[in-house]
């Protein structure tokens, strides 16, 4: 079977867990936005393709400018003829690509300073989401919360009622969860961060189909490059980097990095009133 | 004094708004409506008030609330009862047209539909009957039914039939089977090899088809193109993808059948296969809006070889006819414009619905086939929007954001941009039976438009003495 | 209470938005009258509870996490009914922003109102046999109507006023040249001051000459709303004139109105006078400036020449406006026929009003009549045709005086004086006898000409400046040897 081979761009590049190049042998659209497309494998994988240099995304693939994607996309679209299948075969940019450790680096953790973490605060809106229906931060701090306590029914029912809550493509209240889940994971909490994932699962059909894509990998370790950037510079201890970092999650999706960073925060605070991690 | 303030559009010299704020004033490119016909504008501007626009919402809604499923295939002369007997009947592509005017091709269609069912020993026998009135010709439209090219149905040849689960009344559409590409009887061929292949079309593949359909889950014919427009199928010139999506769906049901190799091989061979269904669908979709007083969306467009003929809602069965020409398009090596028959078939009806010509973007190889770039098939997309009355519901065209492909024309926004119904299309030879020659794209002549808006216009005369009584 | 309210909802299967789009939506439906809430969110489980939890849930929603809902809550069923088309349609409209997005130029006024969705008048100058089709698109849309070009049926006209008057819309014209609504200049209209004289004007020029004395003086403009010359023939019977006059009152904007045509069709002319005798009755006090009409003062002020009419509509606010004196005059021609050469309709016809009124030889053309248009521009845009008829004028030994009009302002030349200037100096080279060139401007020193440019220009070229059309006119009067009946009355 044939499919549209593009020329790989400059400064391709693909999250590790993007494995074998034959997940990306032909791939078809689910949604192109102005920023980013969504394609998927054959076996329904969602392969995000993103723009922008701190925007890679779980399973996907980064092209560092928007204008370069457009081109090849419409290209594509042209190329589709009777003697090509309707896929794109994107083997040649998965080879190209620099690979990106969507994960959270383990020698960075539990090195968090206070201060940092009230600069951390200072940086974010004082989010009360209008579409989710609850405070997203105060959300993301019970989670915290019952994620670190001896397992029970209520965080089952908390994580019902978060996800797929708020408008857009991602959900409010699984950006919370994603950056909750980033928190626990910087600050060493590995059963916690288990428990959540655990608690999400069941639920990803609740969502859309690219927010289930981000959570599952959120509950596998991997998360957004903008939230790695800022644990990472939390872990650095760099406020310029946490400003750096907050202000390129500002910029991702409609209000999604914000949110995302709004949970990851409270998750970091919560870790302090437990008396661990927060130096 | 003006609510909203003074935002302006300006018709005519840009010297009128020199004191407006320029962020205040579209300028438009504007050009006399109605081919600069006053008078069919003067009717145009008549039908353009709260009456036309709510009739078209109802007409369009109609469209697109019909979901065509695959009842089955059967014998024409056991689905359309003009078929049926005994009176010797065969059903042509286009408005009406009697024998003795037709193109070549159309009439060749005819002698071998003639000999196929036996109504004739020759062809210059079946010439006679034809020419004689012994066997007589109406349009398939006339009958619920649609054909490619010349269109030609008779009694035993199997049809798709297609319905609509609303209702009461329960309505159907009916279409041919495809014959594939090459010497074919929809170009005008009658030699042994058509007959024999239309024979086994009866025998075994019309046969096969509907046991394996009646096995199968329904076949929602909507929701097929739908997928096929994501495939790259513009839904007139490809159907490729349908076609492939439809020999999957069926392929289980018909490998354990008798005869399924030799179907399955027709199927694996045949491109063109899912044309004739979406054909049929579409027509049973403008159907439903067939009769809507007051409405000024068109039906039906459709090409005999001779004319091109329009009916549009609001004036029902009426048909609106003009001359018609050849398509402009690429050839196949050998042969050139002066050997192409003029534009012929009802497989126009895909693009009344919103397809074909009009689902352009989803199909930029089309355009290259055609003689087009791909950003012409995008700008063929969008200039029919200027002329339709919603976008398809159903038909999300992925280069376009997925906006629906432009449906329902609108023979009112026909005349006021001048914009004409682009039509996909293949070009016959001018002889019968030498077969496809080329493709390319033909625009509905202003002619019928023109007419259609005058035949509303006289409709809604009557409306309005009928109200007065 | 909820029990009054209409809640609806819609859903729009895999329809993938960012939430900014959404959010922008949410609040765009919100805004919209009579509707009390909106929600645009993904019909997953957690929104559809939220949803629920707050009443904005219908009954019977069927949609799932990949599915787009969009629920509407409002006080009647029409408005919530048409909140969910205006989603439906603002989704839909995505392509726009894309990057492939149509270059093309809206064509037709239904694309026009497609790409400005605000817009409010429609100005039409398009030919005038396709003109009454673009000004009913126009009228049946909702907009007010300016319509530039002349050459409509009188039957045209009449049915759009009809239809214009039903809807509450102004349809001025056709063959209306002016127009100052809210401020805003349409068609050939001077730059005027914010101020409150209201003018409703069956003549272009016969408002642009009254709003600009008054303008001169310090007076300014509420709306100037042109109707067109025949508004007030039998045949018309003035339907637009008392619209205007209607939406003026009820504006409140203006303090004095001031109505400008030729003289109208005696039973128009009564029933013009009844209605304004009302609107005076009810407290806004109005002048009727009837050109060639006896001036009166009961039971309505009637003022038979611009100038009067300005004069009048100053002092109803407390200014005042003296008759403009002319200058002084050097170099007295000998009495001789006096050639008016105006490209104002309504300045040559009160030119006319007051030469017969003297008694005086003398001929006025209009050459922005029809008959000298045809096939060539207006000669407030193209000043050549004027200028060759004054050149002709030395050639003719009758004329003593030629008397012009220079209009400023939008639409008009961008320096009509000067084409007036040198066309003066070459009929003065040719001329073998003492010629004399009488002018006066209509415009203010805010037009895109400059009013003091202007005048300098043809002061410059020995022409006898005058400080209003009816100045001008008296002063060719006493030197073309008459006597000039007006310049006393106040």
């Amino acid at each position: 079977m044939l499919a549209y081979c593009p020329e790989p761009l400059p400064g391709l590049r693909r999250d590790r867990a993007l494995t074998g190049p034959t997940d990306v042998v032909a791939l078809s659209i689910v949604y192109v936005g102005q920023a980013a497309a969504l394609l998927a494998t054959e076996s329904g994988i969602l392969v995000p393709v993103t723009t922008g240099s701190t925007c890679l995304v779980p399973g996907g693939l980064g092209v560092p400018d928007q204008a370069a994607l457009a081109p090849v996309l419409v290209r594509w679209l042209e190329l589709a003829d009777d003697h090509r299948a309707p896929g794109i075969d994107l083997r040649a940019w998965h080879a190209a690509a620099t690979t990106v450790e969507l994960r959270i680096p383990a020698a960075d953790r539990a090195v968090i300073s206070a201060a940092l973490v009230a600069e951390l605060d200072r940086g974010l809106p004082n989010l009360s989401s209008r579409t989710a229906g609850f405070a997203l931060g105060e959300r993301a701090e019970k989670l915290t919360r019952l994620a670190l306590q001896p397992p029970s029914g209520e965080l089952g029912a908390c994580v019902a009622e978060t996800v797929g809550a708020g408008m857009g493509t991602t959900p409010a209240g699984d950006d919370v969860i994603c950056g909750v889940l980033a928190g626990l994971d910087l600050l060493g909490f590995g059963d916690a961060h288990q428990r959540l994932g655990a608690a999400v699962a069941p639920r990803l059909s609740c969502t859309t189909r690219s927010s289930r894509h981000l959570l599952a990998a959120a509950a596998a370790g991997r998360y957004t490059e903008g939230l790695i950037r800022l644990a990472t510079a939390l872990a650095w201890a760099s406020a310029p980097a946490v400003h750096h970092a907050l202000d390129a999650l500002a910029r991702w999706g409609a209000s999604s990095g914000l949110d995302q960073a709004t949970g990851f925060a409270a998750a970091v605070r919560a870790g302090a009133l437990v008396g661990v991690g927060v130096r | 004094m003006i609510g909203g303030g003074v935002q302006v559009i300006n018709a005519g010299l840009p010297l009128i708004v020199e004191g407006v704020p320029a962020p205040d004033v579209t300028q438009l490119d504007w050009r006399p409506p109605a081919f600069s016909d006053l008078a069919a504008a003067r009717a145009m501007i008549a039908l353009d008030d709260e009456t036309t626009a709510a009739a078209n919402a109802v007409a369009i809604a109609a469209v697109h609330a019909v979901h065509p499923r695959v009842v089955g295939i059967r014998p024409a002369r056991a689905a359309i009862d003009a078929l049926a007997g005994p009176a010797r009947t065969m059903l042509h592509a286009g408005p009406p047209i009697e024998y003795s005017r037709m193109c070549g091709p159309m009439r060749g269609a005819l002698v071998g539909a003639a000999l196929l069912e036996g109504w004739a020993a020759t062809p210059a026998e079946a010439e006679r009957a034809l020419a004689a009135g012994d066997i007589a010709v109406e349009p398939c439209h006339h009958h619920g039914a649609v054909g490619p090219m010349a269109g030609v149905v008779s009694p035993s040849m199997p049809v798709w039939q297609v319905t609509d689960d609303a209702g009461p009344p329960r309505r159907h559409a009916f279409a041919t089977l495809n014959e594939g590409l090459g010497t074919v009887l929809r170009f005008g061929a009658y030699g042994p090899e058509v007959i024999d292949r239309l024979r086994w079309m009866a025998e075994v593949l019309g046969p096969v088809l509907d046991a394996a359909v009646q096995a199968s889950e329904p076949i929602d014919v909507t929701t097929l193109i739908g997928q096929a427009l994501a495939m790259g199928d513009e839904g007139h010139n490809r159907s490729v993808a349908a076609s492939a999506l439809l020999a999957r769906r069926l392929a289980p049901a018909i490998a354990p059948l008798d005869g399924a190799v030799e179907v399955l091989r027709f199927l694996a061979g045949n491109d063109h296969f899912a044309l004739n269904l979406s054909m049929a669908a579409a027509k049973l979709c403008l159907d439903a809006a067939a009769h809507v007083p007051d409405s000024s969306l068109v039906t039906v467009m459709s090409r005999n070889g001779v004319e091109f003929g329009i009916r549009v809602a609001g004036t029902g069965a009426r048909w609106y006819t003009a001359p018609v020409g050849p398509a402009t398009g690429l050839f196949f090596p050998g042969y050139g414009p002066d050997d192409a028959n003029p534009d012929m078939g009802d497989s126009a009806i895909t693009e009344t619905l919103g397809i074909g010509g009009f689902a352009m973007a989803a199909s930029p190889s089309i355009t290259t086939f055609v003689g087009g770039t791909p950003a012409d098939a995008l700008a063929a997309s969008r200039s029919m929007r200027r002329i339709t009355l919603a976008p398809h519901p159903a038909f999300p065209l992925p280069p376009l954001n997925f906006v629906g492909s432009p449906s329902g024309i609108d023979v009112l926004k026909v005349l006021d941009t001048c914009e004409l119904p682009l039509i996909n299309t293949g070009i016959a030879h001018r002889d019968a039976g030498v077969g496809q020659i080329g493709a390319g794209i033909v625009t509905a002549p202003p002619e019928v438009f023109l007419a259609a808006v005058h035949g509303l216009a006289a409709a809604r005369g009557v409306h309005r003495i009928e109200a007065g009584t | 209470m909820t029990a009054t309210l209409t809640l609806a909802a819609s859903v729009f299967p895999r329809l993938y938005r960012d939430s900014v789009a959404l959010l922008a939506l949410a609040s765009k439906l919100q805004q919209r009258e009579n509707i009390v809430r909106a929600g645009v969110v993904m019909a997953t489980p957690a929104n559809l509870r939220l949803l629920a939890e707050s009443d904005m849930l219908p009954d019977g929603v069927a949609a799932g996490p990949d599915d787009l809902l969009i629920t509407v809550k409002g006080g009647d069923p029409g408005a919530v009914e048409e909140a969910l088309a205006f989603a439906s349609t603002a989704l839909s409209n995505t392509d726009a922003g894309s990057s492939q997005a149509s270059e093309q130029r809206p064509q037709t006024i239904a694309e026009g109102i497609d790409s400005q969705p605000g817009a409010t008048v429609v100005t039409v100058s398009v030919p005038g046999t396709y003109a009454a089709i673009v000004a009913e698109q126009a009228l049946r849309r909702g907009l007010h109507v300016m319509c530039f070009s002349d050459n409509v049926s009188v039957e045209d006209e009449v049915r759009l006023k009809a239809l214009a008057a039903r809807r509450r819309l102004l349809m001025m014209g056709p063959d209306c040249g002016t127009a100052v609504l809210d401020g805003v200049p349409l068609g050939f209209a001077n730059v005027l001051r914010p101020g409150p004289v209201g003018v409703v004007a069956a003549s272009g020029t016969g408002a642009q000459e009254v709003s600009c004395l008054l303008d001169r003086a310090g007076v300014g403009n509420a709306a100037l709303v042109g109707v067109g010359g025949r508004d007030l023939s039998a045949a018309v019977c003035g339907v637009m004139t008392e619209l205007a006059l209607d939406l003026l009152v009820a504006d409140r904007s203006a303090e004095v109105i001031v109505v400008v045509s030729k003289a109208p069709a005696p039973t128009v002319a009564e029933r013009l006078l009844a209605r304004l005798g009302k609107i005076a009755a009810s407290g806004t006090p109005v002048v009727a400036c009837l050109l060639g009409v006896d001036d009166a003062d009961e039971p309505v002020v009637v003022r038979g020449t611009l100038e009067g009419a300005a004069i009048e509509a100053a002092r109803l606010v407390g200014v005042t406006l003296a008759p403009a004196v002319a200058e002084p005059t050097a170099g007295t021609g000998p009495a001789s026929r006096v050639l008016g050469l105006y490209t104002g309709g309504t300045l040559a016809g009160e030119a006319k009003v007051l030469l017969g009124r003297a008694d005086l030889p003398a001929e006025v053309i209009d050459l922005g009549d029809d008959q000298f248009t045809a096939g060539r521009p207006h000669p407030m845009i193209d000043p050549g045709a004027r200028a060759a008829r004054i050149v002709q004028a030395a050639a003719d030994p009758t004329v003593g005086v030629v008397l012009l009009d220079v209009v400023l302002g939008h639409g008009a030349h961008p320096d009509p004086a000067g084409a007036v200037g040198a066309a003066v100096r070459e009929a003065r080279a040719a001329a073998d006898r003492p010629l004399a060139f009488v002018a006066s401007i209509c415009g203010t020193a805010a037009d895109p000409q400059g009013f003091d440019a202007q005048a300098r220009t043809l002061r410059e070229a020995g022409v006898l400046l005058a400080g209003s059309n009816a100045a001008a006119a008296r002063l060719a009067i006493r030197l073309a040897g008459g006597a000039d009946t007006e310049g006393g009355r106040p």
